[in-house]
C-alpha cells in the first residue's frame, strides 16, 4: 500500500474528470491503462475512449500494454496487488466487449491510442470541407523547405503592384537588404505560425493596435519598477534620499551633470513606479549597483562620492561614504531586492519608436502574406506540415460560440479524452483541446483526463507551455473542471537516487508559492521512494577541471564496461543534451567493445564514406562539378595522387575532368600503377555514365559505388550501414534519376543519422535527454554538464503572451511585441526585454531537464561536466551551474585534471585507397530466369525520332473501323448512302466520346461518312466487305509466333476461292503526290504484321493465305503473299496504329 | 484455368474480372493451356475486366436517338473540378484538384452502393451536404450536355438492355470479385432477365498449409520473403509465386531493390547486358517520374518562357534532346557558367544570348545544337501566348519536343520506347479534354498536363513472370502455389474503419458499405484474407515486430497459426555489397606534396596566399588543381556582391571627395547627392550581371540600403586625423620566393606627416585585431599591401565597413591612425614590416614547393569556411566537430 493509494483509486474513478501530477517514476502508464479498461465498460462502442499520446512510439506501446492487459484477463491471479487491479478491471472490460460484440480480441485496432497530430488527421479527413482541405494532403517531411518556398514568393512581393511591396521593401532595407537572411527568419516564422497566425489574421483583436501594445509595455516597466518599490524597506527610504542628492550635487560639482547619478539631484524619496520616473530609476541602479547588475562593493568618486582627502568637507565626505556603505550592505541583506533593481536597466521603454511601429506594421502584413503564400505552396504540392493539420482540425471543429456538431461528421463521438504528457502540450494544442470538449456539461458522463509532470515539462523547442498544466490545475480545462490528484510514490528508482533528487531539487526549483504559470515556473513535489535503497553511492559526479570530451568519454567508458562486466543485463543509458555531444564516444565505446544503439543521434555528414558518396552522385550527375570530380578521383576506390591529378586535368578550370579520364590517351600520361587505377574507375565510369537516366538515382550510385569498389574502401560495417541510409536518402530525392538542387542534397545529408544498429547492445543506448523522456534505466551517464547552452537566434518578430492586466475584465492575455533590430542598429531594447523573458523560462526548462535525466536512473547516475580552469567555476548557463551551489561543499573533491587536447592536435592519417590491382569480385549467381537479352526496339528499328499524329486522324479511324465492321456485320446488301446519311449522328456521337472538340465533330464525322461512302461505292471495298465464307470481323486470335505470344485482332478476314484472306484496313490519309509509291511504302511497313496474322492463320489451317490492306480514305488495295521465310517479326508490341 | 471454364471460353463466354491484372492472367492461363493442348492459334477468348468490359457493351450498342457521350476518367475529372470551383463553396479548398479526384471517388462509390444524397433539409454534416450540392450540380451538366460518366454506366446498360439496344453475350462468367455492389448486381440482373447466363468462377479452396512468421523489422521481413520467393522457384522451377505487400504503392521503390538484390545480385553494376527479371511487380510508377518524361516536362517548360536555374540544369544534363550526348560536356560548363551567374531564374531569350556566346577559340559556338533547338522552342514560345483548347496545346507540345529532338540521339531500349508510346497516350488523353474543357494559356495547360502525368501509373509491358509482387485486391482471383503475404499486423488487418468523409455516414452504414464500420471492416478483411488462403496451395503470412518505432503484433486473425521459425538472419541473404566489402585490400599513401611550382606568375592573388596559410592543402587543390564547387543559385545580393557594390562606391566617391578636408567641407546635402550617385553607379553595374534578379525595385532597396551604409561609414572617415586618398584599386605586384603576385591595393591614404596608410575595405566580420598576426595570418593581403606600397607606410587597417560595427583595425606606426588599431613604435613598426615580409616569403615559398598538408590553422574552425573537405579527406581523422554548443534535441 503506497501512501497515494487513496489518490491513486480517484485518478481511475470513470465517473470523474482529473487532472493528475504524476512524477517521475510514478507508474503514470499502467495508471492510464487501469483508467482507459474502467472507462471501456461505460461506452457504447470502444470507439468513445480516446486516449492521446505525445508520441507515436508511445501510442504503439500503450496500445500493446493494453492489449497485453486484455489478453491476460483469464489468466491467473498475479501476485502484485497493482497487477490484480488491472486484471479485474480487464476482465470487467473484456466482459463488456463481449455483450457488445466488439470483438476487439479481433480488433485491437479498435483502441483509440493515438497522437494529438493523428487525431488531427484524423478531424480533418473526416471534414474535408469544414477543414476546407477538400482532399486530405500528405504530411510533408521537411516541412522548411516549404516555407523556404513560401518566404521566396513573398519576397517576390516587390516585384508585384500591390501596396505591400513597400512593407517587403521597408523589411528589407531594414536588415540591409539581406534577402537570405530575411526568407531565413520568415521561414523560421511560418514555422512557428500556429502561435501568431490566430492573432495577425483577426481583425477584431485590438490587442494588435499600437496603444494596447504600448499599455503592455508601460505595464511591465510599471511591474519592474514595483517589484523595487515593493521591496525597499521603507526606512531606507529618506537615508536613500539624502545619499543620492549628495552624490548628485558632488557630480553636478565635478562638471559631471550628465551622469545617470546626477539626475538624483532633486531626489525626495523613491521616483515614481512609471515612465517618467525611469530616469531617477536608472540613476538609483547606477548608484548602488555596478553594470553587472551587482551591489556596489566600493562607493567611489565615480558615483558622486569624492574621497574625503580631495573634498572641501573631509569629514563630511567620509561620513557620508561610510554611511551609503553601510546603506548598499543594508540593501544587500533585503531579499530579492537585489534582483529586482538588477532588472531595472533591462525595462523595455514605455512606447514604440515611430520607426519600429511602422516596421511593426509591415511585418503583420508581412507575416499573414507569408502565411497566405504558405496555403498556395500547400496546394501546389498537396503536402502540409503538422502544424497546418493542427490549425485545420481547429477551424473543423469550429468556434466557441458555434462549435461543429461532432454527430453528423464523425463517426465515433469522443466520450472520454485521455491526455498523457500534458506538460508538454502547446497552447495550440491545448486550444484544441477546449474544442474538443466544447459544449460538454458536468456530470453528462463525460469525462477529461489529463495527466503529466510538469517538472518534466522539457519541449519548449516545441511550443510547450508548462504553465498550461498549473493553469488546467486551477481552472480546469474548457468548461471542464478537474479535480487535482497528485502522485507521490517513485517504484522506479532505489532510495539513493530519490535522497538524492529530494535533496537537491528543492533549492533548484522555485519553490511551492513560486509557481507562476505565465513565467513557466513550476515548484518542486517531493518524491516517496518505493525501492529500498543500494549500498554504495547512487549519484556520482565526474568534474574535470577543463572541457575535455575525450576525458569525459573515456570515463564514460571505463564505467559502462565495469559495469557491463559485473552485470551483462544492466540496462545502461547515456543521456546528452545535443547530438554533437556523442561525437567523442561513439568511437570510443566502439573501440571498447561496446556497441550502442544511437537512435538519430550519430551524424554522417562528415563521414568519409557519405562524403565521397555524395562526390559521386554528384560528379555523375554533373560533368562540370570539378571538385566533385576531382574528389571521385582521389578517393579510396581509385586514389590517384594529387600530382596525377595534376598531370591529368591540367589546370584549366574549363575543361571537363571526365572527358580527360575519359580519354585513354590522356591517361597515358600517368605513371603506370596510377594508369591502372585510372583505366579501372574510367572503365567503370563510361558503362555508369551510358546510362544516365536509365536507372532510378539511388540505384546507378550504388551500382556504380559497388563496381568501383567502394564497399572494399569502407572502414567498416558502420560505414556501409551509413551508406545505406545516404541510398536510401536518393531514392527520396530522386528526380527521374536525377537531382535537380544540389543544395537541397547537401541539406538533407545534413541531416541523416545513422540508422540504428541491429547488432547492437539493446541495452546500451545513447539519445538525447529529450528522446529519454519517459524511458528508464539501470544505470544513466549524462556527460557535458558543463557545457554552456545554446541560445535561440533572434526571431523576425519576437512574440510573448502574458497574463492580462488584473483589472482588464475580459481576461485576455497581454501581447508584447518587438520587431527584430535592425542591421545599423546593435540591439533593439524591447527585443532584449522579451528574450529576457524567454531566457528566465529557459533557465527554468534547463533545470527539469536535468530532473529527467537524474530521475531516469533506477540503480545509478553518474553525472559528467568539467569547470573552467582558473575561476573553477562551471560555465554561467551550463547546467552544472544550475547544480554547483548545490555542490559547493563538496567541490574540493570532485574536480578532477582531464587532459587538454585541442582538435589541432588530432592528426590526419595519410589517404587510404585500394591497391592497385584491385578488382570486383564476382556477384553470387542470381536466378537465370528467361536469359534471353529484352528485344531491343530501337536496334531493331533505329533511332526513331518522336511523332505524335494528334488524335483526329487515329479516332476518325477508329470509327471508320466500327462502322465497316457493322457494314461487313449487317450484311453489305442493306447499306447505301441514304442509310448512311440518316447515320450521322451516331457517327458524330462516337466521334464525340472519343474526345475530340465539340467544334470539330462535325467535319469529321463528315471525314468518316466520305470514307464510308467512298468505300460502298469502291469495287475493292464492296468485294472485302461483302458476305464471303468464314468471314470475320475485328476476329480476335492468339498463338505462338516463334515462342511469342501474339494476340493479333484482324480487321477482316474470309475465304474466297479456296484462298484465306486477311485484311487489315488502314485509315491514313495521303496528302498529295505519289499514291502507289505511298501504298508501297506501307506494305513494306505492315508485311511484316501481316506475315504474323499469316503464321496464326497457318496454325490452324491449311490454306493459302493472302495477305490485304485496305485504305477507304483513298480507296488503295494492296494484296501481296506472305513471305514463307520472313525472319521473326517484330514483337507484337511493335504494331503501330 | 479448368475444363469448364476452357469450354465456356471455347464456346464464346465472356470472363469478366474483378481487376485488370486477373484478365491479364487468366489471358497468359488460357494460351498456356492451348500450348499444352499442342495448339498454336486459337479464337482469343474474351476476358475482360469489369470496367473495359462495360465500356466494349456501350460501344456496341446503338442507340441512334438521342446518342449520349461517354466521358473517361480524365474527362469527368476535369467536370467534377469545374463543378467544385464553380460552386463558391470549393474555392478556398487546399487543393481543388485532389478534391475533385476524391469526390469523383465517393460518387463512384455513391452509385455503385446507391446511396441517395441527403434531402436539402436532412440533418447531415457539412461535407455531405457540399458533396450532395455538386453532385446535384454534375448531374444537371451531365444532362444538358449528353454526357454519361463511367459510375453510371452499369445503369445506363441496364436500361438500354430494357430497350433492347444492347448486343449480349449468351454466358457471362466473373472472377475474382470479393463482392458485388448493389449497382452490379442490378446490371446482371437485367442481364439474366434478358436471358444471358451469369455464374461466378471461383478457384476451387486449394490451400494445403498456412504458416505464420515474425521479423525484427519491414526490411527483413520483405528481404525473407524475397529470400524465399527465390528458394521456392529454384525448388520448383514451374510454380507460380505471389508475394502480396499491402502497401505496395508506396512500398514499390524499395520492392522493387530489394527483390532485384536478391533475385538479381549482379545487376546493379553499371554496363550489364538488360535481361529479364524473374519477378514483375504490377504497380508502375508514375508516368511523371520517368526521366524520359521528365526530360520532356522541362523543355515544355523552357518553351513557356522561363526557368528555374536548377530546372534548367537537369535541362543541360538531360541525354533525351538534341545533342545531349554529343555536348554534354559544353552543356554542363554552360550550366557552371548559370550558376556563376547566379541567377535564379532563367528567361529562354537570355539563354539563348548565353549559349551563343559560348564560343570556342574559332568563335564557333560550343554547343550549336543546343541553339539551334532553343531558336526552334524560342519560335514555339513566341506562338504560344493566348489560350487554346487542350487538344491545341498537345500538337503544340508534341512539335515542341520534336523540335528539341525528344527524346534523345542515344539508340532507345525497349523500355524507353514504351514511356514514348505512353508518353503520346498522355497527350492523347490531354487532348480528349476538348470537348468538356475550356481555353487554357500555356502555364495552367503544362500544369494540368504534369499533374495527369503524376497520377498515370506506367509499367513497361513484361512478359509473365513465375514471381509476382502485388497487392492484396490485384492478387483477388489468382492462384499460386506459393505465396507470401506480408505485413499482416495487428494495425493493418484489419486497418480501422474509414467510412466515406463525403457520404452521410448514416447513409453509409445503413448501405453496409465496405469500411463504413468496424464490424464491416473486420468482415471485410477476413474475407480478404481467407481469399488469399484459399487462392495459394501454401501460404505464408508475415509481419514485423515493429514499424517505425512502435512495437506491433501479429493480425489477431492469424495468431492461431503455426508459427514458423525465421529463418536465421544471413542465411540466403548474401549480399553483394559484403562481398566486396569483404575483398579489403587498402594501403594508405602520402600525398602531401606537388611538383614544385614554376617561378614567375602565380595566379589567385593575395588570395592564395591566404588559403596557404589557413591551410596549405586547400591552396594547392584551390589554386593548382582548380578545385571549385559548382556555385548554388542565389536570391539577392550575396557577401560577395556587397563587397563588390561597397568596393565600388566607395572608390568612385573618394575618386570625387579625393581627401577628409573635402568631405568635411561638403554640406550633408551636397554629400547625400554624391553618395546617392556612387551607390547608384555601384548597383547599376552589378545589375548588368544579373539583371533578372536585380529588378528596378531590388536596385532600389539595394541603393537605400547602401546609401545608409555609406553614411555610417563617412562619419567614421569624419572622425580620423586629416588625410588624403593617395590610391584607389590600385595594381601592384609582389614579387615573393620567386612567385609574382598581382594585386589591387584598395587604398592608401597619406597623412598629414607624408606617410601612408594602406586601408583594405572588409564587409565581412573581423574580430579583434589578431588577424595579422603569427606565422599564418588570417588576412596576408594587408601585410602585402604594406610591403608593396608607396613608402613610407605606417600603418595597414582593415575598414570594417558594415553596419552594425564600423571603424578600423589593423596595426599603425606611432599615435596617428583611426581608434580601433594597434599602435606601434617606429621600432617595432620596423620589425613587424621585417617579420611580415619573412611570413610572407614562407608561405610562398610553402606554395611553390608544392607543400600540400593537411593543416587547417584553427582546425574545424578553418575547415568550416572551406569546401574542399571530400578533396582533402580531412573527416577520415574521426568525425571531428564536437564544439558546438547547442540546446537542439530531437525526438
Ligand atoms: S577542409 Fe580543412 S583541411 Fe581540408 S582543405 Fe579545407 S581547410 Fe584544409
Amino acid at each position: 500500500m503506497t501512501a497515494d493509494a487513496a489518490e491513486r483509486a480517484r485518478a481511475i474513478d470513470p465517473t470523474r474528470s482529473l487532472i493528475v501530477q504524476a512524477p517521475a517514476g510514478s507508474g503514470k502508464t499502467a495508471l492510464l491503462i487501469q483508467r482507459f479498461l474502467a472507462l471501456l465498460t461505460t461506452v457504447e462502442e470502444p470507439e468513445e475512449v480516446v486516449a492521446l499520446t505525445f508520441t507515436r512510439k508511445a501510442a504503439g506501446e500503450m496500445r500493446q500494454r493494453l492489449i497485453g492487459a486484455m489478453e491476460s484477463a483469464d489468466g491467473p491471479e498475479p501476485a502484485a496487488e497493482h497487477d490484480r487491479r488491472t486484471q479485474a478491471l480487464a476482465r470487467a472490460a473484456a466482459r463488456h466487449s463481449d455483450e457488445r460484440g466488439w470483438d476487439l480480441a479481433a480488433y485491437p485496432g479498435r483502441l483509440r491510442i493515438q497522437t494529438l497530430d493523428a487525431l488531427c488527421a484524423g478531424i480533418t479527413r473526416q471534414m474535408p470541407m469544414l477543414s476546407a482541405f477538400g482532399a486530405q494532403p500528405g504530411i510533408t517531411d521537411a516541412p522548411i523547405e516549404l516555407y523556404h518556398e513560401a518566404a521566396r514568393r513573398l519576397l517576390g512581393e516587390l516585384e508585384r503592384g500591390h501596396e505591400w511591396r513597400h512593407a517587403v521593401a521597408r523589411l528589407l532595407t531594414h536588415l540591409g537588404n539581406d534577402l537570405d537572411r530575411v526568407e531565413g527568419l520568415l521561414a523560421a516564422m511560418l514555422g512557428r505560425r500556429d502561435q501568431w497566425l490566430r492573432l495577425v489574421a483577426d481583425e477584431t483583436d485590438l490587442r494588435l493596435t499600437r496603444p494596447q501594445l504600448e499599455a503592455g509595455l508601460r505595464r511591465q516597466l510599471c511591474l519592474g519598477l514595483d517589484r523595487v518599490v515593493d521591496r525597499v524597506p521603507g526606512a531606507c527610504v529618506a537615508e536613500l534620499a539624502i545619499l543620492a542628492r549628495y552624490a548628485a550635487t558632488n557630480l553636478d560639482a565635478g562638471g559631471q551633470g550628465d551622469h545617470p547619478v546626477a539626475a538624483l539631484r532633486g531626489l525626495r524619496g523613491l521616483p515614481e513606479a512609471d515612465p517618467e520616473g525611469l530616469l531617477l530609476w536608472q540613476g538609483l541602479c547606477g548608484l548602488l549597483m555596478t553594470k553587472d547588475g551587482v551591489w556596489r562593493k566600493r562607493v567611489d568618486r565615480n558615483t558622486g562620492f569624492v574621497a574625503p582627502k580631495d573634498a572641501a568637507d573631509p569629514g563630511l565626505a567620509k561620513d557620508m561614504k561610510a554611511r551609503m556603505t553601510a546603506l548598499i550592505e543594508e540593501l544587500t541583506a533585503v531579499p530579492g531586492l537585489g534582483d529586482a533593481l538588477a532588472a531595472v536597466p533591462a525595462l523595455p521603454p514605455a512606447g514604440y519608436t515611430d520607426a519600429q511601429w511602422s516596421l511593426i506594421e509591415a511585418l503583420l502584413t508581412l507575416l499573414k502574406l507569408a502565411a497566405g503564400h504558405l496555403q498556395l505552396v500547400f496546394g501546389e504540392r498537396g503536402e502540409v506540415d503538422f502544424i497546418e493539420m493542427t490549425l485545420r482540425a481547429q477551424r473543423a471543429l469550429g468556434s466557441p460560440e458555434a462549435p461543429t456538431d461532432l454527430a453528423l461528421a464523425l463517426d465515433h463521438r469522443i466520450r472520454h479524452l485521455l491526455v498523457d504528457e500534458f506538460q508538454d502540450t502547446s497552447l495550440t494544442q491545448f486550444r484544441l483541446l477546449e474544442q474538443l470538449v466544447a459544449g460538454w456539461e458536468p456530470d453528462d458522463g463525460r469525462t477529461l483526463f489529463l495527466v503529466g509532470d510538469p517538472m518534466q515539462s522539457i519541449y519548449r523547442f516545441r511550443q510547450a507551455e508548462v504553465g498550461l498544466f498549473l493553469q488546467a490545475a486551477a481552472q480546469g480545462l474548457g468548461g471542464v473542471s478537474l479535480g487535482f490528484c497528485r502522485l507521490t510514490a517513485n517504484f522506479r528508482s532505489q532510495a539513493g537516487v530519490i535522497d538524492w533528487v529530494n535533496r537537491v531539487f528543492p533549492d533548484l526549483m522555485p519553490g511551492p508559492d513560486e509557481e507562476n504559470a505565465a513565467a513557466g515556473a513550476v515548484a518542486y513535489a517531493p518524491a516517496e521512494p518505493q525501492q529500498p535503497a543500494l549500498l554504495d553511492d547512487a549519484v556520482q559526479l565526474h568534474v574535470f577541471d577543463a572541457r575535455d570530451p575525450d576525458a569525459e568519454a573515456g570515463r564514460m567508458t571505463e564505467i559502462i564496461r565495469a559495469a557491463r562486466l559485473a552485470d551483462s543485463a544492466l540496462r545502461i543509458a547515456v543521456l546528452v543534451r545535443g547530438r554533437t555531444h556523442v561525437a567523442r564516444l561513439m568511437p570510443r565505446l566502439a573501440a571498447a567493445g561496446l556497441r550502442a544503439q544511437a537512435v538519430e543521434l550519430d551524424a554522417l555528414a562528415d563521414r568519409p564514406v557519405v562524403r565521397d558518396l555524395q562526390a559521386l552522385t554528384r560528379a555523375l550527375l554533373h560533368p562540370a562539378d570539378r571538385l566533385s570530380w576531382l574528389s571521385v578521383l582521389r578517393a579510396p576506390w581509385c586514389g590517384l595522387s594529387l600530382t596525377d591529378l595534376l598531370t591529368l586535368t591540367p589546370g584549366d578550370d574549363d575543361a571537363s575532368v571526365p572527358a580527360r579520364l575519359l580519354d585513354a590517351d590522356a591517361r597515358a600520361t600517368l605513371p603506370p600503377a596510377s594508369q591502372m587505377r585510372a583505366d579501372r574507375v574510367a572503365a567503370v565510369l563510361t558503362d555508369a555514365l551510358a546510362e544516365r537516366g536509365r536507372r532510378g538515382l539511388r540505384r546507378w550510385v550504388e551500382g556504380t559505388w559497388l563496381a568501383l569498389g567502394g564497399p572494399a574502401a569502407a572502414a567498416d560495417h558502420a560505414a556501409l550501414d551509413a551508406a545505406g541510409a545516404y541510398f536510401d536518402l536518393l531514392d527520396d530525392l530522386d528526380e527521374g534519376g536525377d537531382i535537380a538542387d544540389f543544395a537541397r542534397l547537401a541539406d538533407r545529408v545534413d541531416r541523416l543519422f545513422a540508422p540504428p544498429d541491429p547488432a547492437a547492445d539493446p541495452n546500451l543506448q545513447v539519445m538525447t535527454l529529450h528522446k529519454a523522456k519517459g524511458l528508464e534505466f539501470d544505470l544513466v551517464l549524462v556527460p557535458g554538464l558543463g557545457r554552456r547552452t545554446g541560445q535561440d537566434d533572434p526571431a523576425l518578430l519576437a512574440w510573448t503572451e502574458l497574463p492580462g492586466d488584473p483589472l482588464d475584465g475580459e481576461g485576455r492575455s497581454e501581447l508584447l511585441l518587438a520587431p527584430i533590430a535592425g542591421v545599423d542598429q546593435r540591439r533593439d531594447p524591447i527585443a532584449d526585454f522579451l528574450r529576457g523573458l524567454d531566457k528566465e523560462k529557459a533557465r527554468l526548462e534547463e533545470t527539469r531537464l536535468l530532473y529527467v535525466a537524474a530521475t531516469r536512473a533506477r540503480q545509478r547516475l553518474h553525472l559528467l561536466g568539467h569547470v573552467n580552469g582558473e575561476a573553477g567555476k562551471p560555465a554561467s548557463g551550463s547546467l552544472l551551474a544550475r547544480l554547483w551551489p548545490a555542490l559547493a561543499d563538496r567541490v574540493a573533491a570532485i574536480v578532477e585534471p582531464g587532459a587538454v587536447a585541442t582538435d589541432r592536435e588530432r592528426a590526419v592519417p595519410p589517404p587510404r585507397r585500394l591497391v592497385a590491382d584491385w578488382q570486383v569480385p564476382d556477384p553470387p549467381a542470381g536466378l537465370t530466369v528467361g536469359a534471353v537479352p529484352v528485344p531491343d526496339r530501337a536496334a531493331a528499328g533505329g533511332v526513331v525520332a518522336f511523332d505524335w499524329a494528334g488524335q483526329e486522324a487515329r479516332h476518325v479511324g477508329t470509327i471508320v473501323h466500327r462502322w465497316l465492321q457493322r457494314i461487313a456485320q449487317t450484311g453489305l446488301g442493306n447499306w447505301d448512302r441514304s442509310r448512311l446519311d440518316s447515320e450521322r449522328p451516331a457517327m458524330a456521337a462516337a466521334l464525340a466520346e472519343t474526345g475530340i472538340a465539340r467544334d470539330r465533330v462535325g467535319k469529321l464525322a463528315e471525314r468518316v461518312h466520305a470514307a464510308l461512302a467512298a468505300t460502298l461505292t469502291d469495287e475493292c471495298g464492296r468485294w472485302v466487305l461483302s458476305d464471303h465464307d468464314q468471314a470475320r470481323c475485328e476476329y480476335a486470335l492468339s498463338g505462338f509466333v516463334d515462342e511469342r505470344l501474339v494476340h493479333a485482332v484482324i480487321d477482316r478476314c474470309f475465304v474466297a476461292d479456296g484462298v484465306r484472306w486477311i485484311v487489315d484496313y488502314k485509315t491514313g490519309a495521303h496528302e498529295g503526290g505519289d499514291t502507289e509509291a505511298f501504298l508501297d511504302r506501307e506494305q513494306q511497313r505492315y508485311r511484316r504484321q501481316l506475315e504474323d496474322y499469316a503464321r496464326l492463320f497457318a496454325a490452324v489451317e491449311d490454306r493459302p493465305i493472302r495477305l490485304g490492306l485496305y485504305y477507304p480514305m483513298l480507296g488503295g488495295w494492296r494484296a501481296f503473299s506472305p513471305n514463307p521465310d520472313a525472319g521473326p517479326a517484330a514483337p507484337e508490341t511493335a504494331a503501330p496504329d | 484455368m479448368d475444363q469448364k471454364l476452357l469450354e465456356a471460353l471455347d464456346n464464346g463466354a465472356v470472363l469478366v474480372t474483378g481487376n485488370r491484372r486477373l484478365a491479364r492472367a487468366l489471358q497468359d492461363d488460357h494460351a498456356r493451356h492451348q500450348q499444352a493442348a499442342g495448339q498454336g492459334a486459337w479464337a482469343t477468348p474474351t476476358i475482360l475486366p469489369w470496367s473495359a468490359w462495360l465500356i466494349s457493351l456501350w460501344q456496341g450498342s446503338h442507340a441512334e436517338r438521342s446518342p449520349r457521350i461517354l466521358l473517361d476518367a480524365t474527362q469527368t475529372r476535369l467536370v467534377w473540378e469545374r463543378v467544385i470551383r464553380e460552386s463558391g463553396i470549393g474555392e478556398g479548398l487546399l487543393g481543388i484538384g485532389s478534391t475533385a479526384a476524391q469526390v469523383a471517388d465517393a460518387w463512384q462509390l455513391a452509385r455503385d452502393w446507391e446511396i441517395e444524397f441527403p434531402a436539402p433539409d436532412e440533418p447531415v454534416g457539412d461535407d455531405a451536404r457540399a458533396f450532395g450540392r455538386w453532385a446535384r450540380r454534375f448531374e444537371q451538366q451531365c444532362g444538358r450536355h449528353g454526357w454519361l460518366d463511367e459510375a453510371r454506366l452499369p445503369t445506363a446498360l441496364a436500361e438500354r438492355i430494357q430497350r433492347d439496344q444492347l448486343v449480349l453475350p449468351i454466358t457471362v462468367i466473373l472472377a475474382g470479385f470479393d463482392e458485388l455492389t448493389p449497382q452490379q448486381q442490378r446490371l446482371l440482373n437485367a442481364m439474366t432477365r434478358a436471358g444471358v447466363t451469369v455464374s461466378r468462377h471461383e478457384p476451387a479452396g486449394r490451400n494445403q498449409s498456412v504458416e505464420r512468421l515474425a521479423f525484427a523489422d519491414e526490411a527483413g521481413e520483405l528481404a525473407h520473403a524475397a529470400a524465399w520467393a527465390r528458394d521456392c522457384l529454384q525448388a520448383h522451377p514451374a510454380a507460380r509465386i505471389g508475394v502480396v505487400v499491402g502497401d505496395l504503392a508506396s512500398q514499390r521503390r524499395r520492392v522493387m531493390r530489394v527483390f532485384a538484390d536478391i533475385l538479381h545480385p549482379g545487376r546493379v553494376l553499371p554496363g550489364q547486358p538488360r535481361r529479364e527479371r524473374a519477378f514483375n511487380v504490377s504497380l508502375g510508377p508514375p508516368l511523371a517520374g520517368y526521366p524520359l518524361v521528365r526530360g520532356a516536362f522541362n523543355i515544355l517548360r523552357l518553351m513557356a518562357g522561363v526557368i528555374d536555374c536548377n530546372e534548367l540544369g537537369t535541362l543541360l544534363r538531360s541525354p533525351y534532346l538534341e545533342g545531349g550526348l554529343a555536348e554534354a560536356d559544353a552543356r554542363a560548363r554552360l550550366d557552371a557558367r548559370l550558376r556563376r551567374r547566379g541567377e535564379r531564374e532563367i528567361w529562354l531569350s537570355d539563354l539563348l544570348g548565353m549559349a551563343r556566346a559560348q564560343t570556342d577559340a574559332t568563335d564557333q559556338a560550343v554547343a550549336p545544337h543546343f541553339v539551334n533547338l532553343l531558336q526552334r522552342l524560342f519560335v514555339h514560345h513566341r506562338e504560344s501566348a493566348g489560350s487554346q483548347h487542350p487538344g491545341a496545346w498537345a500538337a503544340r507540345f508534341s512539335q515542341c519536343l520534336t523540335a528539341a529532338g525528344w527524346p534523345g540521339e542515344r539508340p532507345r531500349t525497349s523500355e524507353e520506347f514504351q514511356i514514348t508510346e505512353a508518353w503520346g497516350g498522355l497527350l492523347d488523353r490531354f487532348a480528349s479534354l476538348d470537348p468538356v474543357a475550356e481555353p487554357i494559356a500555356v502555364k495552367p495547360a503544362l500544369a494540368r498536363l504534369q499533374r495527369m502525368a503524376a497520377e498515370l501509373p506506367f509499367q513497361p509491358r513484361q512478359p509473365d513472370r513465375p514471381i509476382q509482387v502485388l497487392g492484396p485486391l490485384e492478387a483477388a482471383g489468382q492462384t499460386f502455389d506459393y505465396l507470401w503475404v506480408v505485413g499482416v499486423d495487428d494495425e493493418r488487418w484489419p486497418a480501422p474503419a474509414r467510412p466515406n468523409p463525403w457520404l452521410p455516414l448514416h447513409r453509409q452504414r445503413q448501405a453496409d458499405m465496405p469500411h463504413a464500420t468496424p464490424a464491416r471492416e473486420l468482415d471485410y478483411a477476413r474475407r480478404q484474407l481467407a481469399r488469399l488462403q484459399d487462392s495459394a496451395t501454401h501460404l505464408v503470412a508475415s509481419h514485423p515486430a515493429r514499424r517505425e518505432d512502435r512495437a506491433i503484433g501479429p493480425s489477431p486473425l492469424i495468431r492461431h497459426w503455426p508459427v514458423r521459425e525465421p529463418p536465421a538472419h544471413d542465411s540466403g541473404l548474401l549480399d553483394f555489397r559484403d562481398l566486396v566489402h569483404a575483398c579489403q585490400a587498402t594501403e594508405s599513401f602520402r600525398d602531401d606534396r606537388l611538383p614544385e611550382f614554376p617561378a614567375g606568375p602565380a595566379d589567385g592573388g593575395t588570395g592564395m596566399l591566404a588559403s596557404q596559410s589557413a591551410c596549405p592543402f586547400q591552396a594547392v587543390a584551390r589554386y593548382r588543381l582548380g578545385a571549385r564547387a559548382l556555385e548554388e543559385p542565389r536570391t539577392g545580393p550575396d557577401a560577395r556582391d556587397r563587397g563588390q557594390l561597397v568596393h565600388q562606391a566607395l572608390e568612385r566617391l573618394w575618386r570625387q571627395l579625393g581627401d577628409q578636408r573635402t568631405l568635411l567641407s561638403r554640406d550633408s546635402v551636397a554629400l547625400e547627392g554624391l553618395i546617392a550617385d556612387v551607390v547608384a553607379d555601384a548597383v547599376e553595374r552589378l545589375a548588368r550581371r544579373r539583371p533578372r534578379t536585380y529588378t528596378d525595385r531590388l536596385k532600389a532597396v539595394e541603393a537605400d540600403t547602401l546609401q545608409r551604409l555609406l553614411r555610417t561609414w563617412l562619419a567614421q572617415e569624419q572622425q580620423r586625423p586629416p588625410f588624403t586618398v593617395a590610391a584607389r584599386e590600385q595594381p601592384r605586384t609582389i614579387e615573393l620566393a620567386g612567385l609574382s603576385i598581382s594585386l589591387r591595393l584598395d587604398r592608401v591614404d597619406r597623412l598629414a606627416d607624408g606617410s601612408h596608410l594602406v586601408i583594405d575595405y572588409k564587409t565581412g566580420r573581423i574580430a579583434g585585431n589578431a588577424f595579422l598576426d603569427g606565422d599564418r595570418p588570417d588576412q596576408p593581403q594587408l601585410p602585402v599591401y604594406a610591403l608593396v606600397a608607396d613608402t613610407p607606410v605606417t600603418g595597414v587597417l582593415a575598414a570594417r565597413v558594415r553596419a552594425d560595427d564600423p571603424g578600423f583595425c589593423g596595426m599603425v606606426c606611432g599615435d596617428e591612425g583611426p581608434a580601433g588599431a594597434q599602435r606601434r613604435s617606429a621600432e617595432d613598426w620596423a620589425e613587424q614590416l621585417h617579420d611580415w615580409q619573412v611570413v610572407l616569403t614562407r608561405l610562398a615559398t610553402a606554395f611553390r614547393e608544392g607543400d600540400a598538408a593537411v593543416d587547417p590553422k584553427n582546425g574545424s574552425a578553418t575547415c568550416r569556411t572551406c569546401d574542399l573537405a571530400t578533396l582533402c579527406r580531412i573527416h577520415e581523422a574521426g568525425t571531428g566537430e564536437d564544439d558546438m554548443e547547442s540546446a537542439e534535441a530531437g525526438a
